[in-house]
């Protein structure tokens, strides 16, 4: 029984080493002075690691530019999705609301529907206000996004929260708003972590509205920077290699950190209802 | 009561309102473009000329558009098959209790998590035909005789692209399944293998009849998911070399903001929406028939 179970541990290993080895090599193209880099046979480990590429890619090409927008854009569209979100999930979780159905079947559709199906009439739309070539324009796209799937996925946190203790709590003296911050907040909180986190990586990894709605280099975020980057030095894949280290940071951090929020049936309980 | 009613609607009211603003409305909005005459010269004009159909007839019309069509599907169905074998078989895997199990099963989102742009230039590293790692594996192996440039080929391009989004979707079918097979008693399993039967046959008289809800409801999402793909394949090939990689949201995309057919670009907007809406119907169908059962 054990070596059983030995063997399926190393037989995981394996398969996860397998998959994920596609990150070891961008993180070692990414360390690898340009004269390592297109061999035959593939260098698997350097000789020499550097860190030129990250300081060019740093000075050179303005990554600490791309990467303070992309901060700005994911955090300001977390915290709008979080509070609406919030909002909506505790209401559809707490009151009797009529056509609840309804209400949880739009979200559902909602956030099945095609993203590249809203760029043209949003780009035409924020045009009309003058809000393409804004961080507004894009972090109101992302938060379009992602706020069916972040209400989805808190109203069940707030569903198990037992009325009675709010009405304890508005008879203890507490008014509406301090029972909220104090009590169904804090008890919700671990669903709300998990919102934030996963609609900061979303907002983080976005493409396609930053793509057509910020033509203006200084506010692209980094993802717009790496697309841009590709035909600009083809074959310079330290660089490339070092901007994806750069951009995968968030989510490195998360997993070390955060792991624990980041839990599958999380996720999947945002895709029914 | 009623008082308590209408507060609950001013909970919601911020969330859906937006909602209306920046999804509903645009929807219309696009809607209502695809029967306008709106390209580069008239799209900023207040009142737009009505044209019918002409948007529609000249997105279908299109010589490309069967070959569009074509890769899209070609695209889905592909992807979907290798990601929800591979990723079936992981669920299996990471359902056996062993060490490590709940570490490893937890470290697979990380490929759902990583920007797709990412994972885009990733992978023209891997597939690249100067000494891209895949090539210099395949030929060592002697599985090709020299190196293919995955993606500038026509002939190749999609199924590299391929390989990179099957690579992201393995642990989204993972993920969905992991669920269903933990919630099959071991009792079942135990009692069919003291009646003799093996793993495999286990497996498909167990496991498979029992999942199959389950397993539809996880290859129609994947679908969904699949099928609306953009900046995956945008960012690695733009859709060529000469269209080879074109699918329908890339297709819609360049009509736009490539050839400025504004309109254009909201008819084949309009047509992948009404793909998608058709196999989200499908979905929510059979959701809610799976609720019904659990209930």
């Amino acid at each position: 029984m054990r070596v059983k179970k030995a063997t399926l541990s190393a037989l995981s290993l394996v398969l996860m080493g397998a998959l994920l080895f596609p990150f070891y090599w961008m993180l070692m193209t990414s360390i690898k002075p340009p004269s390592e880099i297109v061999t035959s046979p593939p260098i698997l480990v350097t000789r020499h690691p550097t860190l030129s590429a990250y300081v060019d890619v740093l000075t050179k090409l303005s990554m600490g530019r791309y990467l303070r927008n992309s901060f700005f854009i994911a955090i300001s569209a977390m915290s709008i999705t979080v509070v609406l979100g919030v909002m909506a999930g505790y209401g559809l979780a707490r009151f009797k609301i009529k056509g609840l159905k309804a209400f949880l079947l739009i979200l559902l559709v909602s956030q099945l529907l095609p993203d590249v199906s809203l760029v043209l009439p949003l780009f035409i739309i924020l045009g009309r206000i003058g809000l393409l070539d804004t961080f507004l324009g894009v972090i109101l796209a992302n938060v379009m996004q992602w706020l069916p799937f972040v209400i989805l996925i808190l109203r069940p946190y707030f569903l198990q929260i037992p009325k009675t203790l709010e009405e304890a709590a508005r008879i203890d003296g507490c008014s509406f708003r301090g029972a909220m911050l104090r009590i169904i907040v804090p008890l919700a909180l671990p669903g709300i972590v998990s919102a934030a986190i996963l609609t900061f990586l979303f907002s983080w990894g976005e493409f396609v509205f930053a793509l057509t709605f910020l033509s203006k280099n200084e506010l692209q975020p980094v993802t717009i920077g790496i697309y841009n980057a590709i035909g600009q030095y083809g074959i310079r894949y330290n660089r490339l290699m070092a901007s994806s280290t750069f951009a995968i940071l968030p989510v490195v951090l998360v997993f070390i950190f955060f792991q624990r929020y980041i839990r599958w049936g999380l996720m999947v309980g945002g895709l029914k209802e | 009561m009623r008082q308590e009613r209408v507060v609950g609607y001013w909970w919601l009211a911020p969330a859906f309102l937006f909602l209306i603003l920046m999804l509903a409305f645009p929807i219309v909005f696009n809607f209502i473009l695809s029967f306008q005459d709106a390209t580069a010269a008239t799209v900023l004009r207040p009142f737009k000329q009505f044209i019918g159909l002409k948007n529609y007839l000249a997105v279908l019309g299109d010589p490309l558009f069967p070959l569009v069509l074509r890769n899209s599907f070609v695209f889905t169905i592909g992807c979907i098959f290798f990601q929800f074998t591979i990723g079936f078989a992981l669920a299996l895997l990471f359902n056996l209790r062993f060490p490590l199990a709940g570490f490893l099963r937890g470290l697979l989102l990380v490929t759902l998590m990583v920007p797709t742009v990412v994972v885009s230039v990733l992978f023209r590293w891997l597939l690249s035909g100067d000494f891209g790692l895949i090539n210099e594996a395949l030929v060592r192996l002697h599985l090709l005789k020299r190196a293919v440039a995955w993606l500038a080929e026509p002939k190749t391009a999609l199924v590299g692209v391929m390989l990179a989004n099957i690579w992201i979707g393995i642990s989204f079918n993972t993920m969905l399944l992991a669920p269903g097979i933990a919630s099959i008693a071991p009792s079942l399993y135990e009692a069919a293998a003291i009646d003799g039967a093996g793993p495999v046959r286990r497996f498909f008289s167990i496991t498979l009849p029992l999942l199959s809800s389950n397993i539809l409801i996880v290859l129609l999402l994947g679908f969904i998911y699949t099928f609306r793909i953009f900046g995956l394949i945008y960012a690695m090939t733009g859709g060529g070399p000469v269209n080879a990689t074109n699918v329908l949201p890339i297709q819609a995309y360049r009509l736009s903001f490539s050839f400025f057919e504004f309109g254009q670009g909201a008819a084949a907007n309009v047509l992948l929406l009404v793909i998608l809406l058709a196999i989200i119907a499908l979905y929510l169908v059979l959701l809610s028939g799976e609720e019904r059962m659990e209930s």
